[in-house]
């Protein structure tokens, strides 16, 4: 909650402010800015705010000129007004804050020059008038509203305020003439205490809404072992398992990716006779007839490929187009074009990491892997926050999160794949970020065992 | 006991799923910008207003979560600093299918800059189904070149599992240290 002050919440009023500002100010005003202001009732309050960006706030103005009031303007362009500060948009709480100073300053300048009218403000008969059957206006919807989200009805006025959601009267012409006499200026403004659901405790409808598990943990372990292999952490670099990605099929994976992506055209990739991948770039899918998910083409990926089982080209006009009509009318074989190479390299790799990379080389996370759509596996989403947040090595990665090396291997081929890798060692220092805080860790694990746990409480 | 209250905000144009994200996770049915309570719909009747969507987690008797909504309109922008007050970050959702899903990218991370630097950003990109250019590469490097690092996820707002992966990445990019 912010700070202030010497003399409590400057007591203000709302003008030319549409229903929506109003409701976003007095949030603002009932949480984290309270000590700043308090919204009253025109009569009560000791400064104006207007947004002076709306139709009506200079005709709102120039009607409460003579109440010696001062006025907060709200505007884009700045404002000079006589016993005004102007506020330039966007707002900032910061400029909030200071503001409440700065009305202070004139009240108190205003005590000086024209003290009679500042201790005891007149108040335009007019104004106090009005007041009251508008409010009893108001009050007449409230009374006979059903009031939303458990606030109960209320039979009378609290001498301080109306207890509601942020209200926006109905449009002038529609008011009812025998609730408001004549249409008169100025209009006043109607009190209101906001409503933020964060700050009341009342019985708001509960969802229920069941745990959807498709696969059971066996099967989900099933499959994390199939992507990320079984090995044991190791000791030392020289232990780490290693695989050659020529001998898989995952090297003509990634050269059709490759070629794919300079050409944006659609590459034919044979898996077997008869089953084929297109990597299509311009869509950012891929069509395979194999089943990623299938015993099949986890045992394409792990087996080493023998010469020329695998070709690729880009096919004709002719043949993209039959192949389009099998690809749209098979729309379950298509996925996301990453998740298949992503998957295509977890398989290979089985947790292991491809020959030629540098182990204890230090590299960063330039881009987060589309996490919603690539299968996951155990603590992918720590490895990649990690990663993002730091240059380090697997070694270091998996040692910093206390989790078994094979993952962090695991993510290091697939995200590699995807060229999500920052390697440039003289740009790895410019993407360090702080240190997290750790104030909210716990805070933080409660909120994700409960987001993990499904969406019942 | 006190109540401990946190707050995670989400933002992006009209229609890109704030609310329908955050009804896919939330604990309560959300109460949203413009809604009409149950009576209200008849003409002469007052229009309830809130800030913002709203809706709420519920991790124990005494801690909550709040997510709130940003209104979709831009003529709001001004107001987006005091509405993050005290948030723990943001989550923007994109609509793929938008002319320009960029430049919603320029606006709203110009809008929540100063937030953004404080604490951390996810977007989540929606209606990729219907449209799916541009892609996440093109949003990543588009990000980048505005000096931004934030995941970027394909999402479905009405998926309780993508949404939730939108908050995980939130959490663990503020801390990689906290266990799940």
């Amino acid at each position: 909650m912010l700070k202030h002050s010497k003399s409590g919440p400057l007591k203000v009023a709302l003008l030319a402010i549409s229903p929506h500002n109003r409701a976003i100010l007095e949030f603002f005003f009932s949480g984290a800015g309270r000590n700043l202001f308090r919204v009253v009732a025109e009569a009560e309050a000791d400064a104006f705010i207007l947004d002076f960006d709306h139709p009506d706030a200079k005709d709102d103005w120039q009607k409460r000129e003579a109440l010696h009031k001062p006025g907060v303007v709200l505007s884009v362009h700045q404002a000079e007004l006589p016993n005004c500060i102007w506020i330039p948009k966007p707002l900032t709480s910061r400029a909030l804050t200071d503001a409440v100073d700065r009305v202070y300053e004139l009240m108190a300048s205003r005590e000086v020059t024209h003290a009679p009218a500042v201790q005891r403000p007149v108040i335009s008969p007019t104004v106090v008038e009005l007041e009251p059957p508008l409010v009893k206006h108001a009050e007449a919807h409230f009374r006979d509203l059903a009031q939303p989200f458990g606030v109960p009805a209320r039979t009378e006025r609290s001498a301080k305020t109306l207890r509601s959601l942020v209200i926006s009267l109905p449009d002038e012409d529609e008011v009812d003439e025998a609730v408001v006499p004549h249409k008169a200026s100025p209009e006043p403004v109607v009190p209101t205490e906001v409503f933020d659901p964060a700050e009341a405790d009342i019985p708001l409808e509960e969802i229920d809404r069941p745990v959807a598990s498709v696969v059971s943990q066996e099967e989900a372990e099933r499959r994390w072992k199939a992507l990320c292999g079984e090995q044991d952490d190791v000791q030392t670099v020289a232990e780490v398992a290693l695989f050659t990605p020529e001998n898989y099929l995952l090297a003509s994976v990634l050269e059709a990716g490759r070629m794919a992506r300079d050409t944006q055209q659609t590459v034919y990739l044979t898996l077997a006779p008869q089953e084929f991948v297109l990597l299509m770039p311009k869509q950012g899918l891929a069509y395979s007839t194999i089943d990623t998910l299938s015993e099949e083409f986890r045992a394409l990926c792990n087996n080493p490929v023998q010469t020329g089982q695998f070709a690729l080209h880009i096919p004709s006009a002719t043949e993209l187009e039959q192949l389009e009509k099998q690809a749209e009318g098979d729309a379950d074989a298509l996925l996301d074009l990453e998740a298949f190479v992503w998957v295509s390299s977890l398989l290979t790799a089985r947790g292991r990491l491809g020959r030629g990379v540098d182990i204890a080389q230090k590299v960063s996370l330039k881009y987060w892997p589309n996490l919603t759509r690539l299968e996951s596996f155990p603590h992918a989403m720590r490895i990649a926050a990690l990663w993002n947040q730091r240059p380090a090595s697997a070694l270091d990665i998996a040692k910093a999160l206390d989790i078994p090396q094979r993952y962090v291997f695991a993510f290091h081929t697939a995200a590699n794949a995807l060229n999500l890798f920052e390697m440039d060692q003289n740009k790895l220092k410019s993407r360090e970020k702080e240190m997290p805080k750790q104030e909210n860790r716990g805070f933080f694990s409660r909120l994700l065992k409960r987001l993990l746990g499904g969406g019942t409480k | 006991m006190s109540m401990i209250n946190r707050k995670i905000i989400f933002t992006g144009p009209v229609g890109a799923g704030k609310t329908t994200a955050i009804a896919a996770i939330s604990d309560i049915k959300p109460i949203a910008t413009d809604e009409y309570a149950s009576d209200m719909t008849k003409s002469r009747k007052p229009q309830t207003t809130v800030a913002m969507d709203y809706g709420l987690i519920r991790l124990s008797d005494n801690e909550r979560v709040h997510l709130y909504g940003t209104p979709g309109q831009e003529r709001f922008d001004f107001m987006w600093d005091i509405l993050t007050k005290g948030g723990i970050g943001l989550i923007l959702l994109l609509d793929n299918t938008r002319k320009d899903p960029f430049q919603d990218i320029r606006f709203y991370t110009n809008a929540f800059r100063d937030f953004i630097e404080k604490q951390q950003m996810v977007v989540g990109v929606t209606r990729m189904d219907l449209q799916r250019r541009p892609g996440l590469p093109e949003y990543r490097q588009y990000l980048e070149s505005l000096s931004l690092q934030a995941p970027v996820f394909e999402v479905d707002a009405r998926s309780h599992k993508d949404i939730t992966m939108l908050l995980q990445a939130l959490l663990f990019s503020l801390d990689p240290g906290v266990i799940n």
